[in-house]
């Protein structure tokens, strides 16, 4: 669909439209500027691991709020299980657990939106994080001499 | 053979701390319309202008995708930005302008999804018909007042009494007309065939509230 297929009237009608709709829901312009300071969070070496399962959307669509979330990442053979869970009291904090299988990173650093938090592994793989603010999160694994640290696709908790 | 004059140019090497982005060049010192094409280039290559750039550009489109969608203001903050932040790692895979608009309504759309299907809170009702900036002080404030034309006006609030569909349609087509239908429909989880239709009713239902209070 693109403007030239409307009929003249609509087109002139959907352009007046978008000029309303620009002054009643403006994006907002901190929205804005924190979308293009996102920018910085750019990792130039990094691997990225994609997000490849999330139990809110391949579960059921209903399904008690408080059960805990389950997030997989997967890059080529190492796959990253976290689970999400409510931290403290009222919706602003997680609490993640999680565990890399394949690869034994060095330390966990988990990317959110006021900054980050880095976090140690076992001998497992395994680690915990919190409390980490609800919002955008990404997950920066890194490892002990050149292997360069993978990172997760950002999603929302 | 000037594209590929831009394309060096637009490589230079990093270490000179000069590099002008071929866009720059091409459309003339600060008189930026760059194509999407070489804004992504450009921002693969670590240029935050470039980024910049986009985020401008497409910002309407993922915006008009999380408002049609039932979310607090809060969790509509949340993915915009988890969608911009999603694109900066993505960048280097996505090469192709062509999908970029579909890119990001459909990762903006499963980002609602997820926060939906989270349990978070619903925004209410009434704040979607009023088109409420939650941002704004508490209770319903005449948005529509503010606006000196009032041509303007009667079509804010004609828009605010459509349904919530219509709404959600009519915000995407203005926000990107160029999306196709399956680009539509992957964004708003309406079935492609009833996209077409749609639009025409939502369409002529606005100006038939229009044509009421005119």
């Amino acid at each position: 669909m693109t403007m030239a297929e409307f009929e003249p009237a609509d087109r002139e009608f959907l352009t007046l439209l978008r000029g309303v709709l620009e002054e009643i829901d403006p994006v907002p312009g901190p929205l804005v500027e924190a979308a293009q300071a996102a920018f910085t969070w750019r990792t130039v070496d990094a691997e990225l691991a994609e997000l490849t399962a999330d139990s809110v959307l391949d579960g059921a669509a209903v399904r008690a709020s408080d059960a805990p979330r389950l997030l997989t990442f997967t890059a080529g053979a190492v796959s990253l299980v976290v689970e999400v869970a409510a931290s403290g009291v009222g919706d602003v904090a997680r609490r993640l657990i999680g565990q890399i299988v394949g690869l034994r990173p060095a330390e966990v650093e988990v990317r959110h939106a006021d900054g980050s938090l880095t976090v140690p592994t076992d001998d497992y793989g395994r680690f915990r994080a919190a409390p980490v603010p609800a919002g955008p999160i990404s997950l920066a694994l890194r490892f002990a001499g050149r292997r360069p640290p993978l990172v997760t696709s950002w999603v929302t908790v | 053979m000037a594209v590929a004059v831009e394309r060096a140019r637009g490589r230079a090497p990093a270490t000179d701390g000069l590099a002008i982005p071929a866009w720059f060049d091409r459309y003339g010192r600060g008189v930026a319309d760059p194509s999407t094409s070489d804004l992504l280039r450009d921002a693969a290559g670590g240029d935050q202008r470039a980024w910049d750039h986009l985020v401008e550009r497409y910002s309407r489109l993922v915006w008009a995708v999380t408002r049609g969608h039932r979310l607090a203001y809060a969790d509509s903050a949340d993915v915009f930005q988890t969608t911009w932040l999603r694109l900066v790692e993505h960048l280097g895979q996505l090469r192709d302008p062509e999908h970029l608009a579909g890119w990001l309504s459909t990762t903006a759309r499963h980002e609602c999804l997820r926060v939906l299907r989270m349990g978070r809170r619903e925004r209410p009702d009434e704040d979607v018909a009023a088109g409420v900036d939650p941002q704004g002080s508490a209770g319903p404030s005449p948005e529509a007042a503010l606006l000196v034309d009032e041509e303007r006006a009667t079509v804010a609030a004609a828009f605010a009494r459509l349904s919530e569909r219509c709404r959600a349609l009519l915000r995407l087509v203005v926000a990107e007309p160029g999306l196709s239908y399956i680009e539509i429909s992957l964004a708003l989880g309406i079935p492609v065939g009833s996209i077409g239709p749609t639009r025409g009713r939502c369409l002529s239902h606005l100006r038939d509230l229009l044509e009421e209070r005119g």
